[in-house]
């Protein structure tokens, strides 16, 4: 059994290049996040803090651990890959994610050897974290389960939460999934039950990214990206009505009030800018669940850990370009300001494949509203060749559509309103048929009859 | 989302705010310094809570009973 974060950091912490800083550190003054920054300037790695103030600023016993995802290396170790391109990573995980695997009942729950509820809530107790300047109060990084309709399962949703009070979080919620099971709730006039998970084996937090149907219970994409089926036990608070990972390291159990919303925010995005302080979602805590020995799995938001944490959507875009138009070789994404522009590679047989596929990739994904699509020879995760292939082989007449009316982020700074954004698709194909124009480049024979090494060279 | 830059009449800091929260007039922006609440300095208000968080139910904004202490 492999299912949980301690046996990730055993099994694939120095593959994963894991680092410990065992000095006490305080979350709330910046101190793990100023290392984290220098760690990613110098040797990006996951680090764990295995001595932690908590929010109170008492020395707790909840340790925090960052940059899971802060290499492809480490990334990969997640899927039971070595090393490897990310052309290998998003393939391993389009393999693991086609093997859906049913959640399993367990009689033993680790994450409830404790147990406090109602009036000894106290979140004070627990390690929140204040990441980057101007953040607007002490963090979370979690996973939200929440339970679908029609014995569908469970949702799994990757959310901030802001201390409020003792009992109180604030929580920003994307209008997606979680957003309509709150909105179902709340017009009925009932709270929805969640449990936050702040802590379990990586690839459980990567199966809240997943694009997946509603239908599906994501429990099972857990189990898919786990390799095993997912342990789940009765919450202490929900019993039976709402499941949580029994392997996990920590999970607060609660209600999203209906009619209820709160200050909440700012926080730095993965687009890398301030997200605002908005009116969120409150979480009503019910209960506070943890293992021995607790750690707490953390988001470095806005830096490297938070933009690799978006391979399932980076993985998605992959898997519906493909369903559109089988010809599709790879799908990248600009990794400087999150997943909002991606590049299609195709061996395109017919006109039109280029904004079919865009269309695909598009659809599922609210964060995306700009597509650029190149022919095979150019490498989508190389900038300067995708910018290349735009510089010379569109022509803004005919290759540049504009789609308005677009749902959107609401964390896109440049978005109007509540969710309205514009599309953009740019062909940099080659048209059907065109006699394509040999590259300037020497010929591989006379590099090969003229080596370098052979010739007397000097400075002047 | 468009932002605004409010500053806190108590402590002086920065707040990057929702511009929608502030067209509201009468929601209160918590404070990222001293987590005290204050009124924007200036407000439309031409919409209201329900219409600025896309709700279909009357909306109540909440806040905590005491400024916390961390």
């Amino acid at each position: 059994m492999k299912q949980s974060l301690r046996s990730w950091m055993a099994d694939s912490g120095k593959e994963a290049g894991l680092r410990r800083v065992n000095d006490l550190v305080n979350p709330m003054g910046y101190e793990v996040t100023a290392l984290l920054a220098q760690i990613e300037e110098s040797d990006p790695a996951p680090v764990h803090f295995t001595a932690v103030r908590s929010l109170d600023g008492r020395p707790g016993n909840f340790s925090l651990l960052f940059n899971a995802y802060a290499t492809r290396q480490a990334v990969g170790t997640v899927l039971d890959l070595t090393a490897g391109s990310w052309r290998e990573l998003l393939e391993r995980y389009l393999d693991r994610e086609r093997e859906l695997r049913d959640p399993v009942v367990v009689a033993d729950a680790p994450v409830q050897q404790h147990v406090v509820t109602g009036a000894d809530v106290r979140l004070e107790a627990l390690p929140f974290v204040r990441h980057v300047e101007h953040d607007g109060g002490p963090y979370f990084t979690p996973i939200t389960v929440s339970r679908k309709p029609n014995g569908w399962g469970h949702n799994l949703s990757w959310n901030r939460a802001m201390y409020l009070d003792r009992d109180h979080m604030g929580v920003h919620v994307s209008p997606r999934q979680l957003w309509g099971l709150h909105r179902e709730a709340e017009n009925d006039g009932r709270d929805l039950p969640v449990a936050m998970v702040l802590g379990h084996h990586p690839a459980f937090h990567l199966a809240s990214a997943a694009r997946t149907p509603l239908e599906v219970d994501e429990f099972a994409v857990a189990g898919a990206l786990l390799g095993e089926p997912l342990e789940m036990v009765p919450s202490r608070t929900f019993g039976a009505d709402l499941m949580v990972p029994a392997q996990a390291e920590v999970v607060v159990e609660g209600r999203l009030l209906a009619g209820r919303r709160a200050a909440e925010g700012p926080f730095g995005e993965f687009m890398r800018y301030l997200g605002p302080q908005k009116l969120s979602h409150v979480l009503e805590v019910d209960a506070v669940t943890w293992r021995d020995d607790p750690v707490v799995l953390g988001i470095f938001t806005g830096y490297a850990d938070h933009l690799n944490a978006h391979v399932s959507i980076h993985a998605g875009h992959l898997a519906a370009a493909r369903t559109a138009v089988p010809q599709v070789e790879q799908v990248a994404w600009f990794r400087g300001g999150g997943p909002t522009t991606a590049v299609i590679s195709m061996r395109k047989t017919a006109d039109g494949q280029p904004m079919r596929a865009a269309m695909a990739v598009m659809a599922p994904a609210n964060t995306l509203k700009q597509v650029i699509v190149v022919d095979d020879d150019i490498d989508v995760f190389d900038a300067q060749e995708v910018m290349w292939a735009v510089s010379t082989r569109v022509r803004a007449d005919v290759d540049i559509a504009v789609l308005p009316n677009l749902q959107g982020h609401l964390l896109d700074p440049s978005q109007q309103g509540y969710a309205g954004t514009t599309g953009l698709v740019i062909d940099a194909t080659w048209p059907q048929g065109a006699v394509r124009p040999p590259t300037a480049r020497v010929p591989d024979a006379a590099i090969a009859e003229f080596p370098l090494g052979s010739y007397r060279m000097e400075g002047v | 989302m468009r932002m605004r830059d409010e500053e806190c009449p108590d402590c002086g800091a920065r707040n990057i705010v929702d511009s929608g929260m502030c067209d509201i007039g009468t929601v209160r922006i918590r404070c990222v310094g001293c987590a005290g609440y204050f009124l924007p300095s200036t407000s439309s208000g031409n919409r209201t809570v329900e219409n600025v968080t896309n709700a279909g139910v009357p909306i109540t904004v909440w806040e905590p009973a005491a400024r916390p202490s961390t």
